[in-house]
């Protein structure tokens, strides 16, 4: 770990980045604790009421378990079919992997609006209903870049050495990919399966043109945007937000632990190297 | 022995490749054939014509919508990376024992609603918002501000909230090559703290720098959400019109055309910002651990 | 073949029969051949080929899938409906009129929606995109309860010159001012004293082209689906002047409402009555909404059958129970508007009575008129398609 440098205006900036960040937040949930159901100050007093709604409203339970359905759902296929691209990618040397990247990385260089219209459009002309299903395809297109320059950039690092000699020792590739690579790789890759996660649970912008009539979590606050908003957003928010925060805490925990467990890897506990980057020396 | 792996291991790809093929690239062309299209009603009709370009060109509402955007794309775009380098730096060198946990409430206040956290920002510029009622608590002012709601600045402000954790995790990882040790040499060598960062720090990130750039700006002029919520009437911005012309007034070509314009000035940012990279050679910066 | 492609060949086979004179059949026999297939949305029912008989409503069951704004689908007065019969209502709430046709046209045949609303200006353009079922009123026995007004076929808002229902007529209001009494000491009098100065960044507008244009026209004299090109322009400039007196337009009602209980904008143009029970339920009750002088428009939403709809019978079992006088009197209550069924009023508590001298409704309605919409095509008045191209362009401008 090497000794930190003092940079007071950086450490300033970060400070006032820190507050900027989180003064909103805070705010939210202070008024998802607000006794009347105003968003606005003055601030009359607490009360636990609005969460008490939340869980007791059938409507906002339905859209939950939708977006987690679709969650879930985009998480596991981006998994799998991310993995197996980034392997198959890293692992060859043809001439299409700069093409075929360039394709993976396509759909985050477009704003969700395209996305979503484009895939409204196909839909309506194919005349296939728009549903959970349509919202889950719709997911797995925004997410897939963020999944696959994750895995991509782990399954890089990797010292090919092992997998050689495991294959010139006579081990077919799938075994090679099951028993060699992947228990080196597989806290990145559930890792980046938990951000698929977070990033289909909170998304808006897309499933806004491709969702039928079975709503998700962020249709039905966008929608209770549409009658005068009360204080059961902020506390939706405010648990959706420390749900996620949870995910990812568990879930650097046990990448932390699983590594700790393996013997002959000193990786610092940054979290960042968990998204890839350069390993940090001491 | 060296084994060299061909084509076998790209098969791998083919349920990827798939999926996009199908259900990103093919309906990304049947929408550029919509543009060409003629609209009618919540359709579209035989007739190839490039009209619908015409009318996104004519039209003079279309003007001003694309200064907003571009107005606040870029401002949303320069603001998040000037504010986020410094604290990147911070994180990488001057963090200390505090990293992780200064990470770590950066990440997750990336995990926020997007929707809510939009929203929040009335209860903070609003008249009877956070900031106001402060600044008037401490005397500062008399009658609430008013121009801080319900504009460019407002959405502004929203988008670069929004995007700064994320430009913030790039630019650190962008620095994460570059070892302490080599500041603190450069530094021995007699660099000052401006030079440091003119000829060390800044060449190493300005590729993460740039690329985050135009994500930030690409994302924010395209945005509907913010505008709506926050814009006023200053403040409305091209993605809007995309959004209603296919749920509001029922033109999908026109839409297609609009959209396919704004991708068409998106494209043309990036290979202007690609250009300038090439030319100044930032994009062959490397940095040998 | 599949269940779709069984549906379509049925309603072409009814709309044929239809024309023809001869009785409107139901799908009854539809949701029945469903339940054999497994589905879970059984509406059951029975295939009457006669109009014989008395009215009466069908049974209901099952998952009802709604679609139309918040309110609409009146949770309170329709509970003890939903728990005798079972059912369970899906709600896809939308912000703006048009996302209804949108979301019929591009989800496909079997978009899933079981029932909708329709404004009363839309009809014309429904019909244009064939997204309306016909009713049988032989399920609606409660129709004999509507007001005169509503029953007839007055305007063809609701039923077709051949006779075809499309529409229940369940609820209705005036469009008026509504102000936040905290901040606008008194109610002006004149739509144009939202022009003044002392307004500019203060008012509410919401996005609703058709009703903006309505509004506008009727405050200028004219009758917006008839308007001439020329004087559209008149129209479409004082709608520029008050988008430019405005904080922004609004996304919603809702969201014209929140800006006015937080203090950022202080009166609504194009207000509506049920903004004071939003604000009321967000613990604000100082909002007040009244018709001013020059009159405005009024609006009248029916439930409708849309194209594709599986669950049928408990769809129109839900508009017949509307149109029961003590339903149709809470839904008035709870939506701040009118009640269409005539015993209806002795029902309604005094401040929801007064919203409408319903023993005077034909001169009210002479003030704020039933509109139609913009036609869909013309080359002497201005047409929808422009309507919602100008107001666009008005949103664009109004902060220049």
């Amino acid at each position: 770990m090497s000794a930190a440098r003092r940079s007071p205006i950086t450490g300033a900036f970060t400070v006032a980045g820190l507050i900027f960040l989180w003064a909103p937040l805070l705010l939210v949930f202070l008024f998802s604790l607000h006794s009347t159901g105003s968003l606005t100050f003055p601030f009359e007093g607490f009360s636990t009421r609005w969460y008490d709604e939340v869980f007791s409203s059938e409507e906002i339970r339905s859209a939950a378990e939708n977006s987690l359905i679709v969650a879930t759902s985009t998480a596991l296929v981006t998994l799998v079919l991310g993995t197996l691209a980034a392997y198959g990618l890293t692992r060859s040397t043809s001439r299409l992997r700069a093409p075929l990247s360039l394709l993976f990385f396509l759909p985050v260089t477009l704003p969700g609006l395209f996305i979503g219209v484009a895939l409204l459009v196909s839909f309506s002309r194919v005349q296939f209903s728009l549903s959970l299903l349509t919202v889950t395809i719709a997911h797995l297109v925004y997410v897939f870049p963020f999944f696959f320059l994750v895995a991509r950039a782990a399954l890089e690092r990797l010292d090919p050495a092992l997998e050689e000699t495991a294959a010139d020792l006579g081990a077919s590739r799938a075994t090679v990919f099951r028993r060699v690579t992947l228990p080196q790789v597989w806290p990145v890759l559930v890792g980046a399966a938990c951000l698929s996660f977070a990033l289909s649970f909170d998304e808006f912008v897309i499933t806004f043109f491709v969702i039928g009539p079975d709503s998700t979590l962020p249709m039905y606050i966008w929608s209770s945007l549409r009658r005068t908003i009360d204080p059961s957003i902020n506390a939706i928010s405010s648990l959706l937000l420390a749900f996620t925060m949870l995910l990812f805490v568990v879930t650097w925990l046990l990448t932390v632990w699983s590594e700790r467990r393996r013997r002959g890897r000193g990786l610092a506990e940054d979290p960042l190297v968990l998204t890839g980057a350069r390993e940090e020396t001491a | 022995m060296q084994r060299t792996l061909r084509v076998g291991p790209l098969v791998l790809t083919a349920p990827a490749v798939a999926g996009l093929l199908v259900f990103f690239i093919a309906p990304l062309v049947a929408f550029g054939v919509y543009s060409f299209l003629t609209g009618s009603l919540y359709d579209v009709k035989a007739p190839l014509t490039v009209d619908n370009y015409k009318e996104v060109v004519e039209t003079d509402g279309n003007r001003t919508l694309a200064r907003n955007s571009l107005v606040v794309g870029l401002l949303a775009a320069v603001f998040s990376v000037l504010i986020a380098l410094p604290i990147a730096y911070w994180l990488r060198y001057a963090a200390g024992r505090w990293r992780g946990l200064v990470l770590f409430l950066i990440v997750a206040s990336f995990l926020a609603s997007y929707l809510v956290r939009i929203f929040a920002w009335r209860s903070m510029l609003g008249r009877n918002g956070a900031i106001n009622r402060g600044l008037e608590s401490l005397g500062l002012i008399d009658n609430p501000l008013d121009f801080l709601l319900y504009n460019r600045f407002a959405v502004t402000v929203a988008l670069v909230h929004i995007f700064l954790p994320y430009v913030v995790l790039v630019l650190y990882a962008g620095l994460a090559p570059l070892q302490p040790s080599y500041l603190e040499t450069a530094e021995d060598l007699g660099a000052g703290r401006l030079q440091r960062w003119r000829r060390v720090v800044l060449p190493l990130v300005a590729a993460p720098a740039v690329s985050a750039f135009l994500f930030v700006f690409v994302l924010s002029a395209a945005d509907y959400v913010t505008p709506q919520l926050l814009g006023g009437t200053s403040g409305v911005m091209l993605g809007v019109q995309v959004q209603v012309a296919f749920i509001g007034t029922g033109d999908f070509a026109y839409g297609a055309a609009l959209a396919f314009a704004m991708l068409a000035g998106f494209l043309l940012c990036y290979a202007l910002i690609a250009l300038g990279l090439r030319l100044t050679k930032l994009d062959q910066v490397r940095f040998a651990a | 073949m599949g269940y779709e492609e069984w549906v379509r060949q049925q309603e072409s086979r009814r709309r044929f029969l239809q024309r023809a004179g001869l009785v409107t059949l139901t799908v009854g026999a539809g949701p029945t051949l469903l339940a054999a297939c497994g589905d879970d949305d059984d509406g059951g029912g029975s295939a009457s080929t006669v109009a014989e008989g008395p009215a009466k409503a069908p049974p209901a069951s099952g998952r009802v899938d709604f679609l139309s704004w918040e309110g609409y689908d009146i949770p309170d007065p329709l509970k003890s409906w939903k728990q005798k019969n079972n059912v369970t209502v899906k709600a896809t709430y939308i912000g703006n009129h048009d996302e209804i046709q949108t979301k019929l046209k591009a989800g496909g045949a079997g978009a899933g929606y079981d029932i909708i609303t329709y404004y009363q200006g839309y009809k014309p353009l429904y019909q244009e995109l064939d997204i309306l079922e016909p009713l049988d009123e032989q399920k609606l026995p409660n129709l004999k309860n509507l007001f005169p007004y509503f029953a007839s076929k007055e305007g063809n808002f609701w039923i077709d010159p051949d006779g075809a229902r499309t529409g229940v007529p369940w609820t209705w209001g005036s469009i008026g001012i509504t102000i936040d009494k905290r901040r606008v000491k008194s109610m002006p009098t004149s739509w144009l004293d939202l022009l003044e100065p002392h307004f500019t960044g203060k008012v509410a507008i919401p996005d609703d082209p058709v009703g903006q244009f309505s509004l506008s026209a009727h405050v200028n004299g004219f009758d917006p689906s008839k308007t001439t090109k020329a004087d559209g322009e008149k129209v479409f400039d004082l709608l520029s002047k008050m988008a430019a007196q405005s904080t922004g337009i609004s996304p919603s009602f809702g969201d014209a409402t929140t800006k006015m209980t937080a203090g950022d904008a202080d009166i609504c143009w194009q207000g509506w009555a049920a903004m004071n029970q939003f604000a009321a339920d967000a613990g604000v009750d100082t909002f007040e909404t009244a018709v001013p002088k020059e009159g405005s428009f009024s609006f009248c939403d029916a439930y409708a059958l849309p194209a594709g709809a599986d669950n049928v019978d408990t769809a129109l079992s839900w508009m017949n129970e509307s149109l029961d006088p003590k339903v149709n009197a809470e839904a008035a209550v709870v939506l701040v508007g009118g009640v269409t069924v005539a015993d209806a009023v002795a029902e309604l508590p005094k401040n929801i009575a007064g919203l409408y001298s319903y023993d005077e409704l034909d001169s009210l309605l002479e003030r704020s008129p039933f509109y139609n919409n913009p036609p869909v095509e013309s080359d002497e008045f201005v047409t929808f398609e422009e309507v919602q191209k100008r107001w666009q362009e008005i949103k664009a401008e109004a902060g220049a």
